[in-house]
This record gives structure tokens, C-alpha cells and sequence, in this order.
């Protein structure tokens, strides 16, 4: 069993209690956990340790807990854990590889157009031809930036959360 | 063995481990644990059993690596408990042992 599952059932299984006194209880089993693993126990062996979650529910509720498995409670600001972000930072950074083509696709396309238009334009000669050059070499040029910005930005968020998540 | 039992045991033993100086929530999970045949898991709620019964109190103080600590302090009520539940098992020991003694005449 690993460490997250543990204080799932255990936060269930202490349903009769208010919000603070269950807080305060999983804080006491948090710490032990971070404890443990200081010492350099396994989250398993630190779960088997401890016993099943609902015996010691028990202990705080009594008999009067509920022994049918009690889903896990849905916090609504449930934090993902390291393993989450983890995989989340090798899947941007591979979405990142896969967008340099476009990437650099359209930065390119927009160096071409800016010279492309440098020799229409003239021949041309209509103001509103110019504008729609100006303006769209604009635009593949700003969306190729973007898209460098974004994955640079989502890689970046990714290795923020897997540094701060515990566990 | 009786989970009652036990349980009167592990107070006593808790009891009696933190006269020799505060602990840490993990610290005496982890001796009692170690000690004992029991849970460590049930080491939590007795703790704060014996809070609410006045026996404990509890304090933070910083670790020197990660957060604040949860350090339990006896108190002067707990002593007395611990007195009386340590009489208590002399007595309880004495009595059985006396049977025992008379298996062997």
C-alpha cells in the first residue's frame, strides 16, 4: 500500500469526526510517513508498520465507524502528485521536440514572406496589398513566437511542480 | 493477546518512556513499534487519548532538517497515572506469578 492510498482510506474511514480533529489526525500520520521515509523506510514498509487504515480509525471513532469502504473524499484543490508532474514534464518536453518543425516552419515562412513581399509590393504598388503583407507576415511570425514561448512556458511550470510536490 | 489489555500496556509503556524525557510523535511510534508487538499505527490515537485525559501535552519545536516537530511533555497528572497504572501491574505480575509458583510445589 503506498502512502497516499493509506491517508486516503484513513481521511474516509474518520468521516464522523469534524473537518479540524480529521486534519489533525492525518498531519500525525503525514509526519510519521515523512519520518520514515527520512530513515529511509519504504512507503510499504512504513504502511504495513502502521496497520490497516481502518484499525486505527477505529480507535478515534469507535465502533460506531462505518466498515463499508468509504470512497476516498474528492477535496476540490487536489494536488497532483510528483509522479503526475513528472509525467507531465517529459510529455511537454517531448511536445516541445515535436513542435520545433512548426516552429521553426513558420519562422521561416515569415522570413520568406517578409522577402517575397519585398519584391511584389513594388510591382504591385496597391496600399492594400501592403497592408495584408505587413499584417500577415505579422501573424506567422507572432504565432511562431508563441508557440516557442509556450513550450518553454509549460516546461517550466512542469519542473516548478515536480520540485515543490512531496511525495 | 487481548487488545484491551495491550492497550492499558501501551499507555503505561508510553507513559513511562516519556518521563525519561520529551518525544516526537515518530520517535515513540517508532520505539514502541520496535519494543512491542503492536501497530504503530495505534500509537497516534493513544497519544491523543492521553491528551485529552490531561496526562500529555504536546508543543512544536523546529527540526534541524524539514518541518516543526510534534514533541509530547508528561505532566504532572500523567506521573500520578503512570504510578498508579505501574503499581497496578506489580500487583497484577505478583498475583499471576503466585500461581505459578504453586505449579511448581
Amino acid at each position: 500500500m503506498k502512502k497516499i492510498d493509506f491517508l486516503n482510506e484513513l481521511y474516509a474511514y474518520l468521516s464522523p469526526l469534524s473537518k479540524d480533529e480529521r486534519n489533525e489526525i492525518l498531519n500525525d500520520f503525514r509526519d510519521h510517513f515523512r519520518e520514515g521515509m527520512a530513515a529511509g523506510k519504504s512507503e510499504e514498509q512504513i504502511c504495513s508498520e502502521l496497520g490497516s487504515p481502518l484499525e486505527c480509525a477505529k480507535q478515534y471513532v469507535g465502533d460506531a465507524i462505518n466498515e463499508n469502504r468509504v470512497q476516498p473524499p474528492k477535496t476540490k484543490n487536489k494536488k497532483h502528485s510528483k509522479t503526475f508532474w513528472t509525467v507531465a514534464l517529459v510529455w511537454n518536453v517531448i511536445q516541445a521536440f515535436l513542435s520545433i518543425p512548426i516552429t521553426l516552419g513558420l519562422f521561416i515562412a515569415s522570413i520568406v514572406m517578409t522577402v517575397a513581399f519585398c519584391f511584389i509590393v513594388p510591382l504591385v504598388s496597391s496600399v492594400a496589398f501592403l497592408i495584408f503583407a505587413i499584417s500577415s507576415t505579422i501573424a506567422v511570425f507572432t504565432l511562431s513566437i508563441i508557440t516557442l514561448l509556450w513550450s518553454i512556458f509549460e516546461i517550466k511550470v512542469c519542473v516548478k511542480m515536480v520540485n515543490s510536490q512531496e511525495g | 493477546m487481548n487488545t484491551q489489555f495491550k492497550k492499558g500496556v501501551l499507555e503505561l509503556c508510553a507513559l513511562t518512556t516519556l518521563i525519561g524525557g520529551d518525544k516526537y510523535g515518530y520517535e515513540l511510534a517508532d520505539l514502541l513499534g520496535r519494543k512491542m508487538d503492536i501497530s504503530e499505527g495505534s500509537v497516534y490515537p493513544m497519544l491523543k487519548r492521553l491528551q485529552n485525559d490531561g496526562y500529555f501535552e504536546s508543543y512544536l519545536m523546529e527540526s534541524p532538517n524539514g518541518p516543526a516537530r510534534k514533541y509530547y511533555r508528561i505532566t504532572q497528572k500523567g506521573r500520578e497515572h503512570q504510578l498508579q497504572l505501574q503499581t497496578q501491574w506489580y500487583e497484577f505480575l505478583g498475583q499471576v506469578n503466585s500461581f505459578f509458583e504453586g505449579v511448581e510445589k
